[in-house]
């Protein structure tokens, strides 16, 4: 649950998150892949399960390990990632796709010392190099650590808003 | 036979016209001619284990249901209520006695029979419920955990259908005494082409990996990304228009954890397989079974429906599996090799289906494409087959084009084009 901000303090620490995310998505949305890179802690894990249909009274976790997911990525591989993006035969996205990620609805779910726990919406918008265009929704729940001297993202748990998923070959 | 159809495939010259991507109405024909009368997979006993199981799955270009009944049969029925046609199962599954649909409250049980209808008593007077059950498909069989389905009721065996890429299957399927799994979850993604695609490429489309998939070779240690053909790297023509591809693969790259478990597979197998079936254990493969069932492995395990929704749009349904005994730590491993490789974020996986997709665009175009035809002439060279050897179907030396020769045989019978 969002928590309601009171202090300067906790107004402060959402104002540097809002810019981390912005920030970020200039950096993704620019093809700047390897500075996107320095904002990852080394322990980061980026996980985004498969979605399924529920009925209301089973209620749908967030997912977890063992659950099938479409990323389960570390610093290693999510590495390996930008480096194959950068051979110039990485088809999928050669010539380059133009995207625009839209990052919005950004609360504060846990502060805990330098580590805060934070909720955002994305929508990108994908257009690839034949022209085909598609939106793609997420929720993305992020763990952020550090203050002033920068935040670096651990964890990123994203929750896809499709069933059956658009083309996933971008960072999100 | 039309004038359509005369032109669509050249097996003589090895040639197959674009329309067999791209015409609406070929792909039409295939659903009545192919896909209602092929034994499709619809899934693994272990999605389903215990009576009541049931599960949702693709069918052509429709969906079932997977239902396991309380004698341990399954039964697999169409998706759709018998009074308006609703969808009575819209999750990916769970475990009833009894499916109840959310328009009108028919009820149906695991056997498929109508139980319930509001009302019953007083407002019908000459309806018999034992007509009105789930559409049931005709036949289902399993082959060692596969479970297929069949629309024609005077089919062939599912044995008979399969024919000798059971060899493969064997391989796979029954190295073990505890088999294999299917891992909780299904990844499931949209491609804007033609389904045969996806079933060319894993039946023996060999040559394309070193090109489409070269962003991967020296970052990651990907199996079957090669620019020359390995040593006792091989291609199977196969029955009834199935094909499969077999590539050494270093030990290197696996983990440690996956060696040590290939190993105690390996002697397991030694009481089960031959040598030669013994051999493929771990290293890759792709095979398909016509005309939309496919099967890959390379450090991870997947099953694949290639789901025809247009003659342009394909649904890719992928199932992850692992060996039922191996360890937590394996499996993991797997799982997430999986996910980095042939997910639909998958780093092999997504330059495969934005390269279809611009094929299947260009070939739809316009007129003057698709008059000219699409080359299918590689391999298929006597001295590059393999004649000594208990591998069943025609064996060649990798990449061969052949295999998919061999696919399109098939579909021209299917589809009672004479050649």
């Amino acid at each position: 649950m969002p928590r309601l901000l009171a202090t300067a303090e906790e107004w402060s620490r959402l104002r540097a998150v809002e810019q981390f995310l912005a920030r970020e998505a200039w950096l993704l949305d620019h093809w700047h892949l390897a500075t996107w890179l320095e904002t990852l802690s080394p322990k980061i894990r980026y996980f985004a399960p498969t979605r399924h249909n529920a009925m209301s009274i089973a209620d749908e976790p967030l997912g977890s390990a063992g659950h099938q997911a479409y990323f389960d990525d570390t610093f290693e591989t999510l590495t390996l990632r930008v480096r194959r993006m950068q051979t110039g035969r990485a088809w999928s996205e050669e010539p380059r796709s133009r995207t625009r990620r839209f990052v919005s609805n950004i609360v504060l779910l846990d502060l805990d010392g330098d580590r805060m726990l934070v909720g955002s919406n994305l929508l990108m918008r994908r257009e690839d190099a034949a022209e085909n265009a598609r939106f793609l929704s997420a929720y993305r729940e992020d763990l952020l650590v550090g203050g002033a001297s920068g935040i670096k993202l651990e964890s990123r748990h994203i929750l896809l808003d499709h069933l059956t998923v658009p083309p996933l070959t971008l960072i999100l | 036979m039309t004038d359509l159809q005369r032109n669509l495939v050249d097996l003589g010259k090895r040639a197959v016209s674009p329309l067999v991507y791209v015409d609406p109405e070929v792909y039409r024909q295939e659903q009545e001619k192919i896909f209602a009368r092929s034994w499709q997979f619809v899934g693994h006993e272990t999605q389903i284990p215990n009576p009541g199981d049931y599960v949702r799955a693709p069918m052509g270009e429709e969906s079932v249901i997977l239902w396991r009944a309380d004698d341990g049969s399954i039964g697999v029925f169409l998706n759709s209520c018998t009074h308006r046609g609703m969808p009575l199962c819209r999750t990916d599954g769970g475990n009833g006695k009894m499916l109840t649909c959310p328009y009108h409250g028919w009820s149906f049980d695991l056997r498929g029979r109508l139980k319930g209808v509001p009302a019953f008593a007083e407002t019908y007077s000459d309806t018999d419920k034992a007509n009105w059950g789930l559409i049931r498909i005709p036949r289902v069989e399993l082959y060692r955990g596969l479970i297929f389905a069949c629309y024609d009721a005077d089919a062939v065996s599912l044995e008979d259908y399969l024919g000798d890429i059971r060899w493969h299957l064997d391989s796979i399927f029954n190295r073990t005494e505890g088999g294999l799994r299917v891992l909780p979850g299904v990844h499931r993604w949209d491609v804007g082409a033609n389904w045969k695609f996806g079933a060319e490429g894993l039946c023996g489309d060999n040559s394309h990996a070193a090109v489409a998939h070269s962003s991967n070779a020296g970052l990651f240690k990907l199996s079957g990304v090669k620019h020359k053909a390995e040593e006792g790297s091989l291609q199977a023509t196969l029955s009834n228009g199935n094909g499969w591809i077999y590539l050494r693969e270093h030990p290197s790259r696996k983990t440690h954890a996956m060696l040590k478990h290939n190993e105690q597979v390996l002697a397991e197998a030694s009481e089960r397989l031959s040598d030669t079936q013994r051999e493929q254990i771990g290293h890759f493969f792709t095979g398909t079974v016509f005309p939309n069932f496919s099967l890959l492995y390379a450090g991870c395990t997947t099953l694949r429906v290639w789901q025809p929704l247009a003659h342009n749009r394909t649904r890719v349904w992928s199932w992850t599996l692992a060996d039922a005994d191996a360890s937590p730590e394996v499996i993991e491993d797997e799982r997430r090799r999986m996910t980095l490789f042939f997910s639909p974020s998958g780093v092999v996986e997504q330059d495969d289906g934005v390269l279809w997709e611009s094929c299947q665009q260009t070939l739809e175009a316009g007129v003057m494409r698709r008059s000219f035809p699409l080359n299918y002439q590689q391999g298929g060279i006597a001295e590059r087959r393999l004649t000594d050897t208990e591998r069943p179907g025609t064996v060649e030396i990798a990449p061969t084009e052949a295999p998919l020769i061999g696919f399109y045989h098939r579909w021209c019978s299917d589809m009672g084009i004479d050649q």
